[in-house]
């Protein structure tokens, strides 16, 4: 846990509206602790390679070099895998670089795809 | 939104937003590909920001392309059916891609069957 | 390698650079687009906004293998929405 903490820095407290006790279901703002800015993660990704699982059939292997707050991505050195219906996968060619759409981005990976790190 | 552009009366057009290329497009044909193979070659009336567009004289050209059960990438059969219409107004969303001086260039025969 | 060591080995924030920069960096010059339906767009970069509007000049499409060019094209606006990545053409 305390590791967790130091990488991804601790949890924020907030207040939000919701109901406190019971029995009178009383409304107030209550504290909560909210889980860090999630940015950070990816933050720390920075100059790292990332395993990224699209929407639809592909992923990308590649250097994080930047984001923005819509999780649109500065790539490099990247390789763009294509998985067929088949399950069979299909690598194209590396692109030196590229902005990637936060919009299709399904799950960010730190460290590169197994295939990557063996390589 | 209420930002439709529909005054064609300035002579010089900033350039610096990709929309501006269509305020230069306005009364021009062009050419719309939408989501789903199809295609609209019409002229430009108005737009707005969300690429809500209106159209005259317009030509449609829907390709619908019937894929193998087996292999989903196996053409099976590819059909196009033709419509034209005098005006329409096109929502923005299903648009993709938008040729200012495309409406005279030859059909490419591809088709952007988008999954969405 | 493990994932954790990964994230722990990064250099600090050298290489770092913000999709804003990339854009202004790609201005004019010629770029692929890779839209989410496959298919693959060549041309220059003619302008481009926050919500990855893109227009583009001298448009080539190509073929969702990237191997053949299916029409040509002068000016394309592609909506945003609909844009998968943006790269340089090398």
């Amino acid at each position: 846990m305390e590791r967790e903490l130091q990488r991804y820095g601790p949890l924020r407290w907030d207040f939000e509206r919701g109901a406190v006790g019971c029995a009178a279901g009383l409304i107030a703002w209550r504290p909560v602790a909210r889980a860090p800015y999630r940015p950070q993660l990816i933050d720390k990704c920075i100059g790292s390679r990332i395993w990224l699982l699209l929407h639809g059939e592909s992923e990308l292997v590649g250097t994080l070099c930047g984001f923005d707050q819509h999780v649109n991505m500065v790539l490099e050195d990247v390789t763009e895998i294509q998985v067929n219906p088949d399950g069979s996968r299909l690598q194209l060619p590396v692109r030196k670089s590229m902005l990637l759409s936060g919009n299709n981005i399904a799950m960010l990976i730190p460290g590169g795809s197994p295939s990557d790190i063996s390589a | 939104m209420s930002a439709v552009a529909l005054s064609t009366s300035q002579s010089t057009v900033a350039f610096n937003e990709p929309l501006d290329l269509l305020t230069l497009a306005l009364d021009e044909r062009v050419r719309i590909r939408l989501r789903g193979g199809r295609e609209l070659r019409g002229r430009l009336q108005a737009y707005d920001f969300h690429l809500n567009c209106i159209l005259s004289d317009v030509e449609e050209t829907v390709t619908e392309i019937i894929y193998s059960e087996e292999d989903p990438t196996v053409v099976v059969s590819q059909k196009t059916i033709k419509n034209s219409y005098s005006l329409i107004y096109v929502r923005g969303d299903s648009v993709v891609v938008v040729f200012p001086q495309g409406a005279e260039s030859e059909p490419t025969g591809s088709v952007v069957a988008d999954a969405e | 390698m493990s994932p954790e060591d990964a994230v722990a080995s990064v250099p600090l924030a050298g290489s770092r650079k913000s999709p804003s920069e990339y854009v202004a960096s790609m201005r004019g010059k010629k770029v692929i687009v890779k839209l989410i339906g496959g298919s693959i767009f060549k041309g220059y970069l003619a302008s481009l906004d926050g919500y990855l509007n893109i227009a583009l000049e001298q448009t080539e499409e190509w073929n969702s293998e990237g191997t053949g060019v299916i029409g040509t094209f002068g000016d394309a606006l592609i909506r945003g929405n609909n844009v998968y990545y943006i790269s340089l053409e090398e």
